[in-house]
């Protein structure tokens, strides 16, 4: 075995792949890339110390074209100053699996149990959030966050329904991140909000909406060459892609192919994963203690 | 010195170097030899995506605490793989 793939529940992330890197391992990490903070540091300097190895986290979402395009599209300025991003990850269903005879519920539904899990904002968020991260070289410095076990009141742990507001500083942004399990109508969303555009964004598919005079700006442009560039859809978008992208993860294994035989290094690494795992564990800090975490010096990764 | 000596020295030496900087370990040759660690619903579909990229990727070690989920995953769509896959059921008996 020359690489490892881990995806086990999130308490067991750290120790595992401290082990595979030991092992003369590359290793594949699931995200989040571990359970607490101290081992997202600690899982720097260890990887840190074996550069041979690659060690890529599976935030598989960012290695679809169309999630680069629109890191570009950002810093090309073509959203403007983005102020809000809102973010939500819903489902209606309890979330848990069948447990097989033989089984017990934390085998199996270790996402309801807090010593396993860091809940629907290590499972589903901690995309959205890394994306940020990565997107607008950034960080958050304050994050505040509420939530609870509101429908699901079947001995869980884990809240079913969670809120984390996330501050910017640096670029002056409040990121929205909220997860339920009791309303499925508008699934995932993702919106990144700017003076000249928005961008709504699903796992496999993009679009732009500019602002007024942003279009107004492009259709300017357009009449110049004569060709008809944008074509806008009825609530006034354009595609940012124009096929349908193919799952995440089958871009994200085609790269952790190309970083071991290349040696290149992972655009998801350990450190802009270790920076994300940090952003989940303030937000569950946050909910669960009722408190507004701040960012810490030691934090900066990237 | 003698030339033996010399060449010993300057390999332990060159392999010193190596092993302070970045230097990264040979690319295997053809597909990576992968094993997945947690062969539950994302394992097993990071293992169908897998079973796309044969050019890339060799199935080698399924490994999870629960028998059952070994069980299932060495029925699943990417049996071609399955020349010599070790299961392993202890994530420590490795």
């Amino acid at each position: 075995v020359q690489a490892v793939i881990i995806a086990t529940s999130l308490d067991m992330h750290f120790q595992l792949a401290v082990d595979a890197l030991k092992a003369g391992k590359h290793v594949y990490l699931e995200k989040t890339m571990t359970y607490s903070i101290p081992e997202a540091l600690e899982l720097v300097k260890q990887s840190a110390s074996l550069p041979a190895q690659t060690l890529m986290v599976g935030h598989q979402y960012r290695y679809t074209p169309l999630y680069f395009k629109v890191k570009d599209m950002i810093a090309k300025g073509y959203l403007g100053d983005v102020t809000q991003i809102d973010c939500r990850w819903d489902r209606n269903w309890n979330w848990r699996r069948p447990v097989p005879q033989g089984y017990s519920d934390e085998q199996i539904n270790w996402r309801m149990y807090k010593r396993h899990s860091g809940g629907l904002a290590a499972e589903l968020l901690s995309h959205q959030m890394d994306f940020i991260n990565w997107a607008f070289d950034t960080h958050p410095d304050e994050i505040m966050g509420t939530g609870g076990i509101d429908h699901y009141k079947d001995g869980r742990e884990t809240f079913d329904n969670v809120q984390a507001i996330l501050r910017y500083n640096k670029k002056g942004m409040i990121g929205n991140f909220g997860a339920t399990c009791s309303n499925a109508k508008e699934g995932y969303i993702f919106k990144i909000k700017g003076t000249r555009g928005m961008v709504s964004l699903l796992p496999q598919e993009g679009i732009f909406y500019p602002e007024k005079e942003t279009r107004k700006e492009l259709e300017t442009v357009d009449g110049v060459t004569g060709a008809s560039r944008f074509e806008w859809n009825q609530d006034g978008g354009t595609p940012i892609m124009k096929e349908k992208m193919k799952d995440g993860t089958w871009y994200a294994m085609q790269e952790f192919y190309n970083c071991i035989t290349e040696k290149k290094l992972p655009v998801s690494n350990v450190r802009t994963g270790a920076t994300t795992a940090v952003c989940v564990h303030l937000a569950n800090e946050a909910m669960y203690s009722h408190t507004i975490e701040t960012w810490k010096p030691e934090y900066n990764l990237i | 010195m003698k030339r033996r000596d010399f060449i010993e020295r300057t390999g332990l030496l060159a392999g010193g170097l190596l092993l302070g900087s970045s230097w990264r370990a040979a690319a295997p040759a053809g597909p990576v030899r992968v094993g997945i660690i947690g062969c539950g619903d994302r394992g097993r579909g990071i293992l169908s995506v897998l079973a796309q990229l044969k050019e890339q990727f060799t199935l080698t070690a399924i490994c999870d605490i629960l028998d059952f989920r070994l069980e299932t995953t060495q029925k699943e769509p990417s049996r071609f793989f399955r020349k010599n896959l070790q299961g392993l059921s202890s994530v420590t008996g490795r």
